[in-house]
This record gives C-alpha cells, sequence and structure tokens, in this order.
C-alpha cells in the first residue's frame, strides 16, 4: 500500500504540474527573471525555491521567479520564445542539438564536492530483483524522455548490453519527475525506475519511509550534473550578475543556508566539454544500436 | 401452567412488565424502521457515489488513456483512495482501475497484485463474469446485482473518444462501511430500546403501585365484607378521582351503610325481642286475670253471705273451674318450656289415624275436607317425635283453618314425601292473615280470637323446630292461608338417645 502523507504529496504535485502558484501562466512582467525549472525539483522545494528566487532578487536586483513546467520539452520551448531568461535542466536537453543555439551554460550545482551525479535504478525494497537484466519483460518508469539519468543512461545501457531499449520491458511510462518515478517503484506500480542520484538522496534525507521502500541495484558512472543555462539574450551583464551571485552563494551565510536546504555545495563555472560524456550515452541510447554482444549487464 | 401463572400474576408485576415489553417493542420497531430506511437511502447514495465517481475518473483518464500515461491514470486511481479528512470511516472506494477494450490493466489501485500491461488477473469466476459483463457495456453504469458481490457496489465507465470506445473505468465500492454504521446504528436503537424499556419500568411500577395499592385494599375489604366481618374494614384512601377513586369512595359509602345497617338491625332484634317479652308478660297476665277476676266475683259473693251453704255449692266449683283453668295453662306452658317428652320417634303412618278426628272436629260445619294424606307414602318413615305430638301439631293447624271458616269452605290436608323430607300442607280458604299478624303468629298468648289462648301455634312451633323441621304460611287476607310443615324423615328409627342428642345440639 501506498504511504498516504506520500501520496498527498504526489497528488499535491500533480495539482501543480505546470507550475508553481505564482506565475502560473509565466506571463513574463517587465524586467523579470523567468527561471524554469523540472524534474530534477523535488515537490518539497517549493519554499526552498521561493526563498533562493527572493535570494537571487535581492541580490541581483531583479525580481526573480522559478516556474516549473511538467516536462524538459516545456521548459526549453519556453527558453527558446524568451518568456524564460534561465532554466535548470538536465545535461542531455543541454547537449541536444540547437540551431541556431540560445543557450549557454550559466552555472553548474557541485555536488558532495564534484558537479557530478549518478544515475540509479531502483527496485521495490522486497523485490527479488538483482540485475537490470531481471527486469526483462517487466514495468518500467522512466521519468522524463528528455531525462539524463531517467531515461537516456538506462537505455544506453541496455543497448549497451545488446538488448533493444524499446522492446526488454513490458511496459513503459513517465512519471515527469525522478521524485514520482521513487514512488511508482515504491508502490510496485513499476518493477524499476531510473531515478537521479542528487533526487534520491533527497528524498532518503527527507521522506526516509519512501526511500526506504525501494533498493539501488545499479548506478552508472557519474555524469555532468544539470546545469543552470542562460538564454543568449541574456548574456552580458546581467547574466554576469547572476552568475556573479550563484557563485559567491557558498561564501555567505544566507546562501549557504540555502544551499543546505537544497543539499548542494554550491554553484560552479564547468566546461561545456563536462556534458560531452552525455552526448556519447545520448548516441548509444539511440537507434540504431548495437545490439553485438546479446545481453550481459 | 405458564399461561396459569401469567395469569396468577400480581398487577403489580403485570403491568410494568406490560409497559416495558410495549415501550421496548415500540422503540425497537420504530428504530429498526429507521435504520432500514436509512440503510436503504445510504445504499442508493453510495450507488450514485461510485457511478459519479466512476464516470468522473473516466472523463479525467480520457486524454492519460491516448497518451499512455500510466502514471497519471495511476495518481487518479489513487486520489479516488485517498480518505476524506471532513468523513468519518475509510473512504468506500476498493479498487479502482483503468482497462483497455481487451481488459489489460492500463493502472489499477492495487499495481503489486494487479501488474499493468496484463489482463486484469482474478481467480474469482463472479468477478470475471462482471468485468466480461463490464467490457461490453456503451455507457456507464451500476454492474447489475447478479454479478455483483452482495459487499460490493461495482460501477463501469466506458472512456470514449470520438465515439470509439478506449478502455474502461471500473470502480469498486465497499458496503463494509455502510454495514459498520448499520450494526452500530442497531446498537445504539437496541441501547436505546433497552434504557428507555427500563425507565418504562420504573415508571409502570410506580404507576402500577398507585393503581394496585387500592384494588388490592379494596379486595381485602370485600373479603371481610364477605366474612361478615365488617370490623375490620379499613376505609379505602382514594387517591386520585377516576375510576379507582370512584370505586374507593362507593366501597367506603358501602361499607358505612352495611355497618349502619347492622347496627340498626341489632337495635331492632332488640326491641322486638322485649316487645315479644311484653306481650308474653301481657297475654300471661291476661289469662291468669281473667279466672281470678271470675274467682274474686265468686269469693265476694261468698264474702256477703258466709254462712250460706247455696253459695258455697254454687261458687266453690267456679272457683275450681278458674283454678285449673289457671293451672292447666301453667302446666302448658312448664311442659312447653321445660321441653317435655320430647324426641320420641313415630311412625309416619300415624297421621291417617287422624282423618275421622278431623272429621269430628268439623262436624256438621259447612266445611269439606279434602284428605290428601298419602298412608302408602309414608310407610316406613319415622318422624321424630311421639304420635300424640304429632297429632297436636296437625289438629292445632286443622282448629285454627276451621276456625279460619266460620261460613264454610274447603279445607285440604296433604303430605308429600321429597327427599328426606315430609312437607304438610294445611289450607283452608276463609278470611286470611295479614302481615302484622302473620309476623306475631307463632308468639305465646297472641290470638285473634277472644276464646283462644294463643299458645296453640306458638306450641306447634316449638315442636316443630325441636323435630328441625320448619314452619311457615302462606297467606292473603281473603284469600285464605296454607300452613306448611316441612319435617326431616327418618326412613328407620333409630335409637332415641342417639336421636335427641342429635336435636338437642340443633
Amino acid at each position: 500500500m501506498m504511504n498516504r502523507r506520500r501520496f498527498v504529496g504526489s497528488s499535491l504535485f500533480a495539482a501543480t504540474v505546470g507550475g508553481l502558484p505564482a506565475p502560473m501562466l509565466a506571463k513574463s512582467r517587465e524586467g523579470e527573471f523567468a527561471i524554469g525549472l523540472t524534474a530534477v525539483v523535488v515537490r518539497e522545494y517549493v519554499r526552498s525555491f521561493n526563498d533562493f528566487g527572493d535570494y537571487l532578487s535581492r541580490r541581483t536586483g531583479r525580481p526573480v521567479e522559478f516556474v516549473q513546467r511538467r516536462t524538459y520539452a516545456d521548459i526549453m520551448d519556453m527558453l527558446k520564445d524568451g518568456n524564460l531568461q534561465a532554466a535548470w535542466i538536465c545535461g542531455y536537453p543541454y547537449v541536444q542539438p540547437r540551431d541556431p543555439e540560445y543557450i549557454d551554460l550559466l552555472a553548474t550545482p557541485v555536488y558532495r564536492g564534484a558537479p557530478l551525479y549518478r544515475s540509479l535504478v531502483i527496485v521495490p525494497r522486497g523485490s527479488p530483483v538483482r540485475r537490470l537484466s531481471d527486469l526483462k519483460g517487466k514495468v518500467y518508469a522512466y521519468s522524463d524522455p528528455d531525462s539524463n539519468s531517467g531515461f537516456i543512461v538506462p537505455r544506453a545501457t541496455l543497448a549497451d548490453a545488446g538488448y533493444d531499449p524499446e522492446r526488454f520491458f513490458r511496459l513503459t511510462f513517465f512519471t515527469y519527475s525522478h521524485a514520482e518515478t521513487v514512488s511508482a517503484v515504491a508502490d510496485r506500480l513499476a518493477d524499476g525506475g531510473s531515478v537521479d542520484s542528487y533526487v534520491y538522496n533527497i528524498l532518503r534525507k527527507y521522506e526516509p519511509k519512501l526511500a526506504a521502500s525501494t533498493r539501488v541495484i545499479a548506478a552508472s558512472r557519474q555524469y555532468g550534473f544539470p546545469p543552470i543555462v542562460l538564454h543568449r539574450n541574456m548574456t552580458g551583464e546581467i547574466g554576469d550578475r547572476f552568475r556573479d551571485t550563484l557563485l559567491g552563494m557558498a561564501a555567505d551565510a544566507e546562501g549557504r543556508t540555502l544551499l543546505e536546504r537544497l543539499d548542494l555545495d554550491g554553484f560552479a563555472v564547468v566546461s561545456p566539454a563536462l556534458y560531452d560524456s552525455i552526448r556519447d550515452v545520448a548516441r548509444r541510447a539511440s537507434p540504431p544500436y548495437s545490439l553485438a554482444n546479446g545481453g550481459s549487464l | 401452567v405458564k399461561r396459569r401463572r401469567v395469569q396468577g400474576m400480581s398487577l403489580m408485576v403485570k403491568l410494568p412488565l406490560t409497559i416495558t415489553f410495549v415501550v421496548f417493542a415500540s422503540a425497537l420497531i420504530i428504530g429498526l424502521m429507521v435504520i432500514d430506511r436509512n440503510w436503504a437511502r445510504q445504499s442508493a447514495a453510495l450507488e450514485a457515489q461510485t457511478l459519479a465517481l466512476a464516470r468522473a475518473t473516466a472523463a479525467t483518464g480520457r486524454s492519460s488513456i491516448l497518451k499512455k500515461d500510466v502514471w497519471s491514470l495511476y495518481l487518479a486511481l489513487k486520489l479516488l483512495q485517498e480518505r476524506d479528512p471532513e468523513l468519518p470511516g475509510e473512504t468506500p472506494v476498493v479498487e479502482a482501475v483503468f482497462v483497455d477494450t481487451e481488459g489489460m490493466v492500463l493502472a489499477h489501485s492495487n499495481p503489486a497484485r494487479n501488474p499493468v500491461g496484463l489482463a486484469l488477473r482474478t481467480s474469482d469466476p463472479q468477478t470475471r463474469a462482471w468485468i466480461d459483463y463490464a467490457l461490453q457495456v456503451s455507457d456507464a453504469g451500476l454492474v447489475p446485482e447478479r454479478l455483483s458481490n452482495e459487499n460490493f457496489v461495482d460501477a463501469v465507465a466506458p472512456i470514449n473518444v470520438d465515439g470509439l470506445t478506449v478502455g474502461f473505468m471500473l470502480l469498486r465500492s465497499s458496503t463494509a462501511g455502510l454495514a459498520a454504521q448499520l450494526r452500530r446504528d442497531t446498537l445504539t436503537v437496541m441501547t436505546f430500546a433497552l434504557g428507555l424499556a427500563l425507565v418504562m419500568s420504573l415508571f409502570g411500577a410506580v404507576i402500577s403501585r398507585r393503581m394496585v395499592a387500592p384494588l388490592r385494599e379494596l379486595a381485602e375489604g370485600l373479603d371481610a365484607v364477605g366474612r361478615g366481618d365488617l370490623i375490620s374494614v379499613q376505609p379505602v384512601a382514594a387517591r386520585d378521582r377516576d375510576e379507582i377513586g370512584n370505586l374507593s369512595e362507593q366501597f367506603n359509602r358501602m361499607v358505612a351503610e352495611l355497618v349502619e345497617k347492622k347496627e340498626l338491625e341489632k337495635d331492632l332484634a332488640n326491641a322486638e325481642r322485649l316487645a315479644g317479652l311484653g306481650r308474653f308478660a301481657a297475654g300471661l297476665a291476661h289469662e291468669v286475670n281473667n279466672p281470678l277476676a271470675g274467682m274474686q266475683n265468686c269469693l265476694n259473693m261468698m264474702a256477703r253471705q258466709p254462712d250460706d251453704a247455696k253459695m258455697v255449692l254454687k261458687y266453690v266449683p267456679l272457683l275450681e273451674t278458674g283454678l285449673s283453668r289457671i293451672s292447666a295453662t301453667m302446666q302448658a306452658l312448664l311442659g312447653e318450656l321445660r321441653g317435655e317428652n320430647r324426641a320420641r320417634l313415630c311412625k309416619a303412618t300415624c297421621l291417617g289415624e287422624l282423618e275421622s278426628i278431623v272429621h269430628s272436629e268439623i262436624g256438621d260445619r259447612p266445611i269439606d275436607l279434602v284428605w290428601r294424606i298419602g298412608s302408602g307414602d309414608l310407610d316406613g318413615a319415622a318422624l321424630n317425635c311421639t304420635c300424640p305430638h304429632m297429632h297436636q301439631i296437625v289438629m292445632n293447624l286443622t282448629r285454627n283453618a276451621i276456625n279460619a271458616m266460620p261460613d264454610g269452605g274447603t279445607l285440604t290436608l296433604s303430605s308429600v314425601r321429597t327427599g328426606g323430607r315430609l312437607v304438610l300442607e294445611v289450607s283452608d280458604t276463609g278470611n286470611g292473615i295479614d302481615e302484622k299478624t302473620q309476623s306475631q303468629l307463632f308468639e305465646p298468648f297472641y290470638t285473634t280470637s277472644p276464646s283462644g289462648t294463643g299458645l296453640g301455634l306458638w306450641i306447634t312451633y316449638r315442636l316443630i323446630t325441636r323435630m328441625g323441621g320448619s314452619i311457615g304460611v302462606d297467606s292473603r287476607p281473603g284469600a285464605g292461608a296454607t300452613f306448611t310443615v316441612t319435617l326431616p324423615l327418618s326412613a328407620s328409627p333409630a335409637p332415641a338417645a342417639d336421636r335427641e342428642g342429635k336435636k338437642l345440639d340443633a
């Protein structure tokens, strides 16, 4: 049975899918700096992000709003149309080719000492599954088709092992949230699922019962942490001011408190090359698969 | 036996028991009726709620089904089972499923047991039957009861897109909440009914105490009155001005009147006795005085001429006559009072000897005699007296009858033997006896004829009563009189002593 409190959370999330309460339709006010959020965000963060927004507003002198949409695609469209000035996106959307390119890396969170994270495969706690290959013919939960850790990495892993990721599972579905993927696995709606190691650890801290209903059976290599990207028309004085604010957060007490609540060490400027490995895994996760070795995970 | 026991119970018990039973039964019946109606209403509400939820959930799931968005479908189902914090108890929804047109699970509220992407699993043939039914429906509705389980309400809503059915929403609600409510309600009603019955039984006890106490007093009073014991009858206190109070008052009045009457009777009897004694003394005085007056005259005459021997010759016999008359009167009186010659046995047939005596008594008077003393009828029967006494009884009555007919008439003597009794009747067609005379008829010295002593009927009466018999008279002035004597018979002569003892007792 699903834990009640947990479920209240999910429904709250479901109710707020499509945006944080304030700018429901993300109508940009004059001079407003709108930052998009996606699956990386755990619902408990709503208050933290409000405070984060206030912090950034004060430091940059621009009103800041965080805007949430269900999918990465939605966020990317809004970013492209100029309705968002920045967005916290996954590495995979970042590496997808755009013509013309309209975003640049603004800053990347530093998580446990490095701007890196992993993709985890989780199963229900009591499940007999030991390896990803045991999930053949089962139900699998992905977070978002544009998520590196929640979609690209497991598919690449399957393809690398010689399986057709399209046929390996009996049924797959998207939860559009790493946290919801954990719920789906905990409820045994899915026999397994892929989640971001950062979100999973956050849940361990804030919702230990939910996290404890699942078990990690596999962890990927490290990939570049989902970055905050800036629309190119913000490049310059405003972009610099935001970058400096983010980079300086770890240096002041208020910033540190916010970072602690988000379970991050701080922000850093990284080279775009950090995400090359994602570009590589994404290639492997898409057809044509190299189904050479018949499958050993 | 049980019935008799109930009938024999005191009203003090019966009344409270009846009130208790009636109140309990009424409260129970009304309560159960309310529960029944409530149950029907709640059941209908549950059905409507289940159907409405199925419809609404089907509508919200439409786009998710098209997008195969399993997670959204699942969230919608979980939302259904969310407990409403405003309402007590668990949500009635126990199972909710989205299936495609083939019956494959798209989302199930219990995903661990009903995996998505597989046919809806059930080992229960009845559930399979209603799933088969559900996959055929074209409009949202409840699954017929014959396919459903009485513990559940099942609803199915097809999900149509552009006129095409793409899936079904199946919803199952449990009636367990209703059943629990029913049990609680029933318990409440029973408790209430019992409590009410208890209170009412106390009330009944008080009421019946109030009602039955005077009734019991009345019953005891009536019992005492029945025994003639008016002294111990206590007045019954009338508490209320109702029927029982009225009855109590009537009873008290009746007892008061009875007591008064009894006092009056006692006074009357005393007065009567004193009057009788007075009449007796007057009669005796008169009876003695008459000859005394004659004798006084004789003595006066003789005293006037003391030397006249003729006087002696003339008046001494008169003196003797006077004295013998006084003596005879005294003898008869004393003899009767002493109760001489009691209780010997005589054969009833001795009555037959009287016919000729009666004839001679009538002599040449214009009186017809009707003699109906059946000699055969009296065979073997004996009377508790001597024959002369028996003759005396009959002759006394006969003489009175003859005297009552100075202008002639019919004298009838008859005897009938009934059971252990001999009934003698002496009838005349004379002037009859008025009521005042009848009441004094058997007193000594009471007479209507100037020549009578007034002792005949008195002696007759005493003889008869001594024999254990009775005498009565039936007469109206101008219509003659009939004296009826009833005497007990002895079938065979018994030892005289024994008989005497018994009679003395009587």
